[in-house]
């Protein structure tokens, strides 16, 4: 790999994801350390890890079986019930909340718990669905051969079963890191801090960043506790090289089970996506008051209207920081699959995931709020660096699984014919990792669409439109909100839309 | 005559195992040496350390009498090496087409963009797939599909070409008319071929030293 090319990368990766977190960790003073352990700070811990070992189970419980069925069995609609299963983790989970809060009387921790199970489940799917596709038919045959499907099914529970956990391990992560879903099931209902509200109150109340820096540490620990294991289980489950020989396994005939089986898949779509969907454009077509399409229309354009800027915002900033992420993360990912402490590094490049959003929004306002960077601060730049710094990790671990699926003859052959690294990186694995790219380009852009918890803090995110709706949803604009929602969800759609039209169904493209 | 490869005690490891033990073979320039022994002694390993694809521990490596590998020093990059190889699955680029795949070598080597139609046309005829400009790997059999590895191994002029168990997944018929060719071309080209194979009677024919390994040794030469 061309030196140049990796220093470059690398210095984007420090200045975007490891400088603020650095700017922080200087301003820290022993003092700040006596805070750390409280009577109150244990039990907002406590609380937090039984949320998120909750939502992990529930996500594993009905995320795997989901994954399994659609990508192995002959459930009827599995090719329209996989794509919608994934659905829920595309809509911020702010808008389950909002959905479901208004649907049922749903409140405090079993609301908070059911709604992050339901935004996190396709991840323990989508990690299952690809192990379970990823079995050598030839394999499978002489299992069943033994002793039929059950013999079958325990032999490959083996490779299946880290990809699960580690699916589960990432279902935790979101879940303790979430801020808006506690905070505005505790604003509808009775309270359920979490420890995310601890560090944005320790910053928001005080303004002191060692403090909360320091507050912020036992959930950063809890996160790379469940993130280190994650990475490991991710290399034994999801991410074998397909030989070239590879035969895909045959379907699995459920008889009669099948219907059971559709039934499941499809309420399982219907309460995590269709139903929350349905909620808001019955809300914004008057709701309650009486829906007509009139209303529906007035809201669309009185949204369109007040957050028009908010809304080109959000758009511009999103596909800008995607942009600056994905070669990034190109080069760093090849760099972590092919190096030979590619692996060590991996840890290093997965740090901004373990930190908690709203410490990375504490630490680009410790960064950049100078004099000299006053400019770029109040601007939109910041927004860009934020969202890019943040979701780089994922693109790069994306691309780093798709590098390893991909093998490395082909960038040895042309090595041989005298193609350099930069070359090779531009004709060969760019090229050959065409929808990994576009499936990491349209990861980031949905994240930085729907990021609240890291923005929340920054001047200028106030200018976009899911920070519009965070404000909105506490002054009682229910058809307002909903419409809102509803543009932003169109939006998350748009860049999944389109990269399942030009990148078409192949198997390395998501690790 | 010149010497084209010469090991001196190379040893090569992987996570503390040992894959070559103290390898000492000299190759003449020219010569057709074919590579025979048991899966896992290591064949393909010797030819990649020719190649400088894998890392070498120990010991020194030359090519046409220059120094390329000292210790776990790669003195010259692969790209540099003037090699071309066939490898085991191919290993062509799935995104682009015959055309395209040979311009990328021939760019490479330093070929003016106004030679390339020429070179690609000759190319093409010297493995018999003229016509076949357009069709990407996805569309051609595993026949047509290693004879376009062989025109891409050939592009860029090398001095050494490197067969890595090439015809293994292809019909007898098929083997034996590839060989052939490849025969004709180290001939036409004199050019220096190591056949790795685990089948000694494969490229008896057209082999000028038959060298065989065992448990991650040379361990001498067939009659």
């Amino acid at each position: 790999m061309s030196r140049t090319l990796i220093l470059l990368a690398a210095a984007l990766f420090a200045l975007l994801s490891l400088a603020p977190l650095a700017a922080m960790a200087l301003r820290v003073d022993p003092a700040d350390f006596q805070a750390l352990v409280t009577p109150r700070t244990l039990d907002l811990l406590g609380r937090t890890v039984f949320l998120g070992l909750s939502v992990s189970f529930l996500a594993v419980l009905v995320g795997a079986p989901f994954g399994f069925l659609v990508a192995r069995t002959d459930v009827p609609g599995a090719s329209l019930l996989r794509p919608l299963g994934l659905v829920p983790l595309l809509l911020p989970p702010l808008f389950l909340a909002i959905s479901w809060t208004a649907l049922c009387d749903l409140r405090g921790a079993t609301a908070t718990i059911v709604i992050l199970a339901a935004n996190t489940f396709p991840i323990v799917a989508f990690f299952s669905a690809m192990a379970f596709e990823r079995i050598d038919a030839r394999r499978e045959e002489a299992a069943i051969l033994v002793g039929g499907w059950r013999a079958a099914l325990r032999m490959e529970l083996l490779p299946v079963a880290p990809a699960i956990l580690c699916g589960g391990c990432l279902a935790f992560i979101l879940a303790i890191n979430d801020f808006a879903v506690p905070d505005y099931i505790s604003s509808v209902g009775s309270k359920f801090n979490v420890y995310a509200d601890e560090v944005f109150a320790s910053w928001k109340l005080d303004a002191q960043t060692g403090r909360a820096v320091v507050t912020a540490l036992p959930l950063l620990c809890l996160t790379l506790l469940f993130l280190l294991p994650a990475l490991a289980l991710r290399r034994r489950g999801t991410l074998a090289t397909l030989e070239g020989g590879f035969v895909p396994p045959r379907r699995l005939s459920l008889g009669l089970a099948r219907w059971p089986a559709f039934l499941f898949c499809a309420a399982l779509v219907t309460g995590a996506s269709l139903v929350p969907v349905g909620r808001l454009i019955f809300e914004a077509g008057g709701g309650a008051r009486g829906w007509s399409q009139e209303n529906l229309r007035s809201a669309f354009d009185r949204a369109l209207e007040l957050s028009r800027s908010d809304l080109a915002n959000s758009l511009v900033w999103s596909a800008l920081a995607a942009s600056l992420a994905v070669p990034i993360a190109l080069v760093l990912g090849h760099l972590a699959e092919r190096a030979r402490l590619g692996r060590a590094l991996e840890f290093v490049f997965v740090l901004p995931l373990a930190v908690p959003a709203i410490l990375l929004g504490i630490g680009e306002i410790t960064l950049w709020n100078r004099d000299l960077t006053a400019e770029l601060y109040n601007s939109g730049a910041l927004v860009v660096l934020l969202y890019a710094g943040r979701f780089l990790s994922l693109p790069l671990l994306l691309l780093s699984g798709a590098v390893a699926a991909m093998g490395t003859s082909q960038e040895e052959s042309a090595q041989l014919s005298g193609a350099g690294p930069a070359r090779r990186m531009l004709r060969i694995v760019a090229p050959t990792l065409r929808p990994s790219l576009l499936g990491a380009w349209a990861m980031v852009f949905v994240l930085s669409m729907r990021e609240l918890d890291g923005a929340i803090l920054v001047p200028a995110a106030n200018h976009t439109v899911i920070f519009r709706v965070f404000n909105q949803i506490h002054f009682g604009r229910d058809d307002f909100v909903a419409a809102l929602c509803l543009l932003i969800i169109f939006f998350l759609f748009l860049p999944g839309l389109l990269w399942s039209l030009l990148a078409g169904r192949r198997r390395e493209v998501m690790p | 005559m010149t010497l084209a490869v010469h090991f001196d005690g190379i040893t090569v490891k992987a996570h503390r195992t040992t894959i070559l033990t103290s390898i000492n073979l000299s190759i003449e320039e020219g010569e057709h040496v074919t590579l025979v022994g048991p899966s896992g002694c290591g064949k393909t390993t010797l030819l990649r350390t020719v190649a400088g694809l894998t890392q070498v521990v120990l010991g020194r490596l030359s090519l046409f009498g220059k120094l390329v590998t000292q210790g776990s020093k790669c003195l010259l990059p692969p790209e540099r090496r003037q090699i071309g190889m066939l490898f085991q699955q191919q290993a062509l680029w799935p995104h682009m087409n015959a055309r395209k795949t040979l311009e990328f070598v021939l760019k490479g080597a330093g070929v003016s963009r106004g030679d390339f139609g020429a070179r690609v046309g000759e190319l093409l005829e010297l493995v018999e797939l003229t016509g076949f400009e357009e069709r990407k790997p996805a569309s051609l059999s595993g026949g047509e599909a290693q004879r376009l590895a062989l025109a891409r191994a050939l592009a860029g002029k090398p001095r050494l070409l490197l067969l890595d168990e090439p015809l293994g997944p292809l019909d007898a018929e098929l083997r034996a008319a590839l060989l052939l060719r490849i025969d004709e071309i180290q001939s036409r080209r004199g050019l220096t071929i190591i056949h790795v194979t685990h089948d000694p009677g494969e490229s008896r024919a057209y082999a000028t030293r038959t060298v065989t390994m065992r448990n991650c040794s040379l361990v001498g030469e067939l009659p």
